[in-house]
C-alpha cells in the first residue's frame, strides 16, 4: 500500500509539473507577454531602428531614453529574451512557495487571493451539485433496476439518455428561462446575502450541472446493481424473507456502487469544466468565471494559478479516488 | 422485484436507425442547404425582427430579422464539421498513439500514458479555453483543438484494446517468427480496435458538438459572422430575448439537443452490440 | 450570454480603468517578482496611461462624466434653436406622494461595471464610479440645471488680473469624514497627485505641460489656492466638476500613494460614508449624520454589480434593486414597459459613431471613407439595435442643443452611391483590392452579443463594395489599437460634452500626428485647428455657436466619422423610491439631473 501511495503521489507531482509547464508555455509561446506588459509600445520596431531604417522615438516623458531603450529595458526585467524553461523554473519557484505573482489587472492584488476569494462559492457550487446529483441518482438507480426492463425503467433509461444530450449551457438557458424569469420561482442571479438566498441562487445552477452527473450516475447504479441482484446472496436473503427494501439498501446497494465512485473522480473534470458554462450563464463569481475572463484578458498570472488550481484538484480527487477504490475492492488493491 | 437479466438485443435496434436517419437527413439539409429553399442565414431584415414562428420562416427571426430555420441549418454545417474533425483528429492522433502505446509497451508506452494522463488532467474546456482564446479562430483551428481534447480518451481506449487483441496468441507468434510490427498492427490489431473506437467517435462526436456551444458561450467559438449552433444559442440567450422570443435559442437547442442525443444513442448500442471493453490492465 | 463579461451595451466603455490597470499592474507584479527598477517603469505607465486618458475623456460608455464639461451659457437665444442646455426628459409621471418625508431604508443600486479603485487621485472614473464617488465626496464645483457651473466645495472663483491664472478659495469649517478640516493643503496634495500620475496627468497637461516653468498650484492661505494654467480660459472651473475636483483628505492622498490597496476605500466632505466594499459583489455607504451640507434621508446605499443590466432591469421591476443607471437598449425597454419603474432618460450624452483612419489605406482616400459612409445602413442600427430608444444623430450634437447645426445631414442608406466610388478607387488602387471590391478590417470590442450583432448587421450592408474581415478584440487592447492607429474602421462612442470645448482635443492638429494620437482619426484642418482657438478665448455665445456649426460642416466634409445615434442614457428606479430628481445642492443650486447616468442621491428617500 505504502509503495503505491508513494508511486501515486510521484504521479501528482510529475503530472502537475507537466500541466503547469503545457499552460506556461501556451501562454508565452501563442500569447504576446510583451504586449501585455507594455501594450502598444511593443510595436514598435526596434530592429529597424538598430539598423538606421528608422527613427528612435524619445519617450514621451523621458526626454533622455528612446522607446526602443524602454524596451530593451523591458525585456532585461522580464528576461523574455531568456529560455522559456528558465523563466518557467522561476515561476514555478516562487509557485511552490504559493506567490503566484499579482494579478496584471486589479491594484496589485496578489492572485492567491484573487482565487481564494472566488473558491468558496465555485466549491459551494460544485458540492450542491454533487450532493443534487446523488439525490437524484441513487433512488432513481435503484428504482430502475428494482423495476428492470418495465416501463418505469424505460422512462427512466429515456429520460437519462435525454438529460446526458442536453447540453449544460442549453439547459442552463432553459432552466433559467422556464423557473428563474417566466415563474420568477428563484433569482436569476447570485445572491449572497443569507444562507437561505444562497441557497435558493445557487439551485437552478447546481441542476444545471447537476442533471448530466445525475444521469450518468443513475444509468451505471441501475445496470450494476441489476448485476448485483442476479447473485447468490441475494437470493437467499429473499429466501430468509428478508423485504425487498432491505436487501437493496442494505446489501445489493454497497457493492453496486463501485463504477459510480470509479466515475466519480474522472467526473470532477467534466464538473469543473462544466462550471465554467454554468459560471457565465448565472453571473456567479467564482474561480471559473474569473478564469474565462482572466484568459480573455491574458492575465497570465491568475490563469496559471487557476490552471494550477484546478490541475491540482483534479489529480488529488482521482487519486483518492483510486485509494478509496483499492479500499473498497480487495481485488483491486494487490495490483 | 425481479431477476432479469438485461438482454443484450441481437440487433441494433429501431431507434438506433431513426438516430442514424436523422443525422443523415440534417447532413443532408446541411450539406445542400445553398441548394435547396431554405434562404440565407445572413440576411438582415429577411422579416420583422424578433418574430415568433411563421409560414414564411418556421422557426421566426432573430434580433436583426434573420430567419432562423436557415441559421439552424446552415449552423449545423460548422457544428457538425467541427465535431467530425475533431473526433478524426482524435482518432487519428490519439488512436495512433494508444496502438503505439499498447502494442510496444515499454518507455513508449509509459510515455504516452503518462501524456494521456497529463491531458485528461486538464478539464477539457479550460484546455479548450486556453488555446482558443490564444489563436486565430476558424473552423479548422477550433476543430483542431476540440480535437486535442479527444486525444486522450481515444488514445486510452485504443491502448487497452490493443493490449487485448496484442496478448492474443497469433499475434504473439507472428512476434516471434519476426514478422514486421506495422504489418501486424494494421491486419490483425486495427481492424478489431476500430469497432470500439468508432463507437467512442460517435459519442465524442456530441461531446465536440457540444464543447463548441460552450466555447461560443464563452465568446471563443469560430469568429466572423460564421453561424453555428453554440453562436446562435448565445445570441438568443440575453434576459429579454428570451422571454420576448425564445425560439432564437430554444430551435437550435432543440435541433443539437436531438443530434446530440442520436449520435449518444448511437455510440452506445455500437459499444453493447460489438460488446466493447472499456479498460483493461 | 456575452454581455455577461461584463460589457454592457455596445460602444466603447470608456474603462480607461482596464488599461490602466494592465499596466499598472504589470508593473506591480515586475516590482514584486523581479525588483526592477521603479522609474523606468513608472516612465512605461506614463507612455500607456496617455491611452487610458484619452479613452476616459472620450466618453465611452460610462465615460461622458469623464469630460471636464464647461457650462453652457444660460443665455439661450430665442429662435427656436434650442437651448444650450436640455433639462433631461422625464418619460414617465413620478406619483405623488401623499404626506411627508419618510426617512430612513436602503437603496439599492445596481451598476454595470466594477470599478477598479474609489481614488479620484488614483483611478480613472467612470459613470459607474461616479455614482459611488459622489455620494462620498463633493467637487470643487458642479453643472446646474441649465449647464451653468456653480461653486460648491469652493466658495469662488476668481480670475487674478486678468488671467491665465484663477483663485479658488474653500468654504470655512466643513470637515471630512475622518474629523480633519477641508483646507488648501488638502486640494493641493491632490493635484499633485494627479499631475504625478501618468494617466490622470495626461487631461491636465494641455494645461499643465512638464515644460512649463514655475508651479502648477500655490497655497495662498489655508483656504485658497492659485492655479496657473498655460492658456486663457474662461471657464476654468468647469475642469473641476469632474475627478479633478473631488477634494480627499492629503492623509488619504498619502496614504494611498504609499499604499494602492487604499484606493478600495474613500474619504470625504459628502453626505455618505464609506462602509464596506467587495470587489465584484457590492460597495456600501452608510449616511453621515453631520454632513454639513443638510439633510441626507437615506441610511444606506447598497451599489451592486450586475453586469447584464438587462437582467438588472427586470431585478429593479421584480423589485430587488431599486435604481438601476444604462444606456443598454434592452434594459431601457424593459424599464420604460415595466409600470412600476420611473425612468429617467438622457439623450445628450456621447454618439455612438463609426471612425475611420485617414492615416492609413484605404481610408487615407477620401472616395474610400464616402463609398463606407453611403453604404452603411444606418437605419438598420437605429432600429434594429437602438430599437427605437436612440434618436439617430446627425453630428455630435443633440438636435436640442444650440451647438447643433441643423443643416448638417448624416449620410448613408445610399448604396447606389457607394458604387462609381469603388470602381474608381479600385482602378486607382488595385492592391487594396479584390474581385472589384475594397478590402477593409473592421474591428470591435467583445465578447459582447450587441457588438457582434452590430458587426454583423455592417457587413451585411458594406458587403456588396468591401471584403470585411471583422476582428473581435478586448476592450482595452480596442482602445490602445486605436491610439496607437493600428486598425482601419471601429465602432465608437464619443463626443456629447455639455460644452464643446471639451471636444477640441479629439480634433486638433496637435493630436493627430503622434505616435499615441487623440485625434483618433487623424485628420488635421489646420484652418478648423485656427476656428477653435478662437472659440476658446472667447465668451461671445453667438461667436462660438457660428464656429462650431462651421467645424461640424468641416467635420461632415471629411467624411472622418459617421455618427449613427446618440446614446441614450437611462435612470430606472422603483416606484418606492422619490426624489432622484431634482436633486439640490448645499449652495441651494439645483443640481443638474443625470450628467450620462451620474445622479446624486442625497434628497431621495424611500416611501413604504
Amino acid at each position: 500500500m505504502r509503495s503505491l501511495l508513494l508511486r501515486r503521489a510521484a504521479l501528482l507531482v510529475a503530472v502537475l509539473l507537466a500541466v503547469t509547464f503545457l499552460a506556461f508555455g501556451a501562454m508565452n509561446t501563442l500569447g504576446d507577454p510583451l504586449f501585455n506588459i507594455v501594450g502598444p509600445l511593443s510595436e514598435i520596431d526596434c530592429d529597424a531602428v538598430a539598423r538606421g531604417e528608422a527613427e528612435a522615438t524619445s519617450s514621451a516623458l523621458d526626454g533622455n531614453r528612446t522607446d526602443c531603450e524602454i524596451l530593451a529595458g523591458v525585456r532585461a526585467d522580464y528576461r523574455l529574451d531568456e529560455p522559456l524553461l528558465k523563466r518557467y523554473v522561476l515561476w514555478l519557484g516562487d509557485a511552490a512557495r504559493g506567490d503566484f505573482g499579482t494579478s496584471f489587472q486589479s491594484e496589485g492584488v496578489p492572485v492567491s487571493e484573487i482565487l481564494t476569494d472566488k473558491l468558496p462559492v465555485s466549491i459551494k457550487l460544485m458540492v450542491y451539485a454533487e450532493v443534487l446529483a446523488l439525490a437524484l441518482a441513487i433512488p432513481l438507480g435503484v428504482y430502475g433496476a428494482y423495476r428492470a426492463n418495465r416501463r418505469a425503467d424505460r422512462v427512466l433509461s429515456v429520460v437519462s439518455m435525454a438529460a446526458l444530450a442536453m447540453p449544460s449551457f442549453a439547459l442552463g438557458v432553459v432552466l433559467l428561462y422556464v423557473f428563474g424569469l417566466k415563474m420568477g420561482l428563484f433569482p436569476s442571479s447570485y445572491d449572497s446575502s443569507s444562507v437561505w438566498s444562497e441557497l435558493r441562487s445557487l439551485f437552478l445552477p447546481a441542476l444545471t450541472l447537476g442533471s448530466g452527473l445525475a444521469a450518468g450516475y443513475q444509468r451505471l447504479l441501475r445496470t450494476d446493481l441489476v448485476t448485483t441482484l442476479q447473485e447468490d446472496f441475494v437470493h437467499m436473503a429473499k429466501a430468509k424473507g428478508m423485504t425487498d427494501r432491505h436487501i437493496l439498501f442494505r446489501h445489493a446497494l454497497r457493492p453496486s456502487l463501485f463504477s459510480v465512485v470509479t466515475v466519480f473522480g474522472i467526473q470532477t473534470g467534466a464538473l469543473i469544466g462544466g462550471s465554467l458554462v454554468v459560471e457565465q450563464i448565472y453571473l456567479i463569481p467564482g474561480v471559473g468565471r474569473e478564469l474565462v475572463a482572466a484568459v480573455a484578458r491574458d492575465d497570465f498570472p491568475v490563469v496559471l494559478a487557476g490552471v494550477v488550481m484546478i490541475a491540482t484538484a483534479f489529480v488529488v480527487i482521482n487519486f483518492a479516488v483510486d485509494l478509496l477504490y483499492g479500499w473498497l475492492d480487495p481485488r483491486v488493491r494487490t495490483q | 422485484m425481479t431477476a432479469d437479466v438485461d438482454v443484450v438485443e441481437t440487433t441494433l435496434g429501431r431507434a438506433f436507425w431513426i438516430g442514424v436517419g436523422w443525422l443523415g437527413f440534417l447532413a443532408f439539409l446541411a450539406l445542400f442547404a445553398s441548394w435547396l429553399p431554405i434562404g440565407d442565414p445572413h440576411e438582415i431584415a429577411a422579416g420583422g425582427p424578433r418574430e415568433g414562428p411563421s409560414f414564411g420562416h418556421i422557426f421566426g427571426t432573430d434580433a436583426l430579422g434573420r430567419d432562423v430555420f436557415a441559421r439552424t441549418i446552415f449552423g449545423a454545417r460548422i457544428s457538425l464539421v467541427v465535431g467530425f474533425l475533431a473526433v478524426l483528429f482524435g482518432m487519428v492522433v490519439g488512436g495512433g498513439l494508444g496502438i503505439a502505446a499498447g502494442y510496444f509497451r515499454g518507455v513508449t508506452d509509459q510515455i504516452i500514458s503518462f501524456s494521456f494522463f497529463t491531458l485528461l488532467s486538464f478539464p477539457g474546456l479550460v484546455l479548450a479555453l486556453l488555446i482558443t482564446a490564444l489563436i486565430d479562430r476558424n473552423q479548422l483551428t477550433v476543430s483542431l483543438t476540440l480535437g486535442i481534447l479527444s486525444i486522450a480518451p481515444v488514445g486510452r481506449l485504443a491502448r487497452a484494446n490493443t493490449i487485448v487483441f496484442a496478448e492474443r496468441e497469433f499475434v504473439q507468434a507472428a512476434r516471434v517468427l519476426g514478422a514486421d510490427s506495422t504489418r501486424i498492427i494494421t491486419k490483425e490489431i486495427l481492424p478489431n480496435v476500430m469497432i470500439p473506437m468508432a463507437a467512442l467517435a460517435l459519442l465524442g462526436m456530441g461531446i465536440a458538438i457540444v464543447a463548441e456551444g460552450s466555447l461560443a458561450f464563452l465568446g471563443l467559438s469560430v469568429e466572423g459572422d460564421a453561424v453555428s449552433w453554440g453562436k446562435s444559442i448565445v445570441d438568443g440567450s440575453q434576459a429579454r430575448d428570451l422571454e420576448q422570443n425564445p425560439n432564437v435559442a430554444l430551435f437550435p437547442i432543440f435541433v443539437m439537443f436531438l443530434t446530440v442525443l442520436a449520435l449518444n444513442y448511437a455510440g452506445d448500442r455500437v459499444r453493447e452490440y460489438f460488446d466493447v471493453r472499456e479498460t483493461a490492465f | 450570454m456575452l454581455t455577461r463579461s461584463g460589457i454592457d451595451s455596445h460602444g466603447v466603455r470608456s474603462s480607461v480603468g482596464n488599461l490602466l490597470s494592465v499596466v499598472r499592474t504589470a508593473t506591480l507584479f515586475a516590482m514584486r517578482t523581479l525588483r526592477s527598477d521603479r522609474t523606468l517603469v513608472a516612465k512605461l505607465l506614463a507612455v500607456l496611461l496617455a491611452l487610458a486618458l484619452a479613452a476616459g475623456a472620450c466618453g465611452g460608455d460610462d465615460g461622458a462624466a469623464d469630460d471636464d464639461g464647461s457650462g453652457g451659457a444660460a443665455d439661450d437665444d430665442g429662435g427656436g434653436e434650442g437651448t444650450a442646455v436640455v433639462p433631461t426628459v422625464t418619460t414617465s409621471e413620478a406619483p405623488v406622494v401623499e404626506g411627508g418625508i419618510t426617512p430612513g431604508g436602503t437603496l439599492r443600486v445596481g451598476l454595470s461595471a466594477e470599478v477598479d479603485g474609489l481614488n479620484p487621485g488614483a483611478n480613472s472614473l467612470a459613470t459607474s464610479t461616479y455614482l459611488i464617488d459622489f455620494t462620498m465626496v463633493e467637487p470643487l464645483a458642479y453643472f446646474d440645471a441649465e449647464g451653468n457651473w456653480f461653486p460648491w466645495l469652493a466658495e469662488s472663483f476668481e480670475k487674478v488680473d486678468g488671467g491665465p491664472s484663477w483663485q479658488m478659495t474653500l468654504r470655512d469649517g466643513i470637515t471630512f469624514h475622518d474629523g480633519s478640516a477641508l483646507d488648501a493643503d488638502d486640494v493641493i496634495a491632490l493635484f499633485n497627485a494627479q499631475l504625478k500620475d501618468p494617466l490622470i496627468s495626461l487631461a491636465i497637461q494641455p494645461s499643465y505641460p512638464l515644460s512649463f516653468e514655475g508651479p502648477a498650484i500655490e497655497k495662498i492661505d489655508d483656504l485658497t489656492v492659485q492655479f496657473n494654467p498655460l492658456g486663457q480660459s474662461e471657464h476654468f472651473p468647469v475642469n473641476l466638476t469632474s475627478q479633478l475636483g473631488m477634494i480627499v483628505p492629503s492623509e488619504y492622498t498619502e496614504a494611498a500613494a504609499q499604499n494602492s490597496r487604499t484606493n478600495q476605500t474613500l474619504i470625504g466632505t459628502g453626505p455618505f460614508m464609506f462602509e464596506s466594499r467587495v470587489k465584484d459583489d457590492r460597495t456600501i455607504v452608510v449616511k453621515n449624520p453631520d454632513w454639513w451640507g443638510g439633510d441626507v434621508y437615506l441610511d444606506r446605499i447598497e451599489f451592486i454589480i450586475q453586469t447584464d443590466t438587462a437582467i438588472a432591469a427586470d431585478r429593479l421591476a421584480a423589485g430587488d434593486l431599486d435604481v438601476v443607471v444604462t444606456s443598454n437598449p434592452d434594459a431601457i425597454l424593459t424599464m420604460r414597459e415595466a409600470d412600476n419603474v420611473n425612468s429617467i432618460e438622457n439623450l445628450l450624452a456621447s454618439d455612438n459613431d463609426l471612425m475611420m483612419n485617414t492615416s492609413r489605406p484605404p481610408f487615407d482616400d477620401i472616395r474610400v471613407r464616402q463609398a463606407l459612409t453611403f453604404a452603411t445602413d444606418r437605419e438598420g442600427i437605429a432600429t434594429l439595435i437602438a430599437q427605437g430608444t436612440s434618436p439617430m444623430a446627425d453630428s455630435m450634437f443633440h438636435p436640442d442643443l444650440i451647438w447643433n447645426n441643423p443643416d448638417v445631414v448624416q449620410e448613408g442608406n445610399a448604396p447606389e452611391l457607394a458604387q462609381p466610388l469603388v470602381d474608381s478607387y479600385c482602378a486607382e488602387v488595385p492592391d487594396n483590392c479584390s474581385d472589384g471590391r475594397i478590402n477593409v478590417e473592421f474591428m470591435h470590442s467583445g465578447p459582447s452579443v450587441v457588438q457582434t450583432r452590430v458587426a454583423d448587421l455592417l457587413s451585411a450592408s458594406w458587403s456588396p463594395f468591401f471584403n470585411v474581415s471583422v476582428v473581435e478584440v478586448l476592450q482595452a487592447d480596442l482602445i490602445s489599437n486605436v491610439a496607437i492607429g493600428e486598425w482601419q474602421v471601429v465602432s465608437w462612442r464619443q463626443f456629447g460634452s455639455i460644452d464643446p470645448d471639451n471636444e477640441v482635443i479629439w480634433l486638433q492638429c496637435a493630436t493627430a500626428e503622434k505616435f499615441i494620437a487623440l485625434n483618433w482619426v487623424r485628420y488635421c484642418d489646420e484652418g478648423r485647428d485656427e476656428l477653435m482657438v478662437e472659440q476658446r478665448q472667447t465668451a461671445d455665445l453667438e461667436r462660438r455657436v457660428e464656429i462650431w456649426r462651421e467645424i461640424q460642416v468641416n467635420m461632415q466634409e471629411s467624411y472622418a466619422y459617421i455618427f449613427l445615434t446618440h446614446a441614450n442614457w437611462t435612470i430606472g428606479s422603483h416606484e418606492r423610491v422619490q426624489n432622484i430628481c431634482p436633486q439640490i445642492a448645499p449652495t441651494g443650486d439645483e443640481i443638474f439631473c443625470s450628467n450620462a447616468g451620474v445622479t446624486f442621491f442625497h434628497d431621495t428617500w424611500i416611501s413604504e
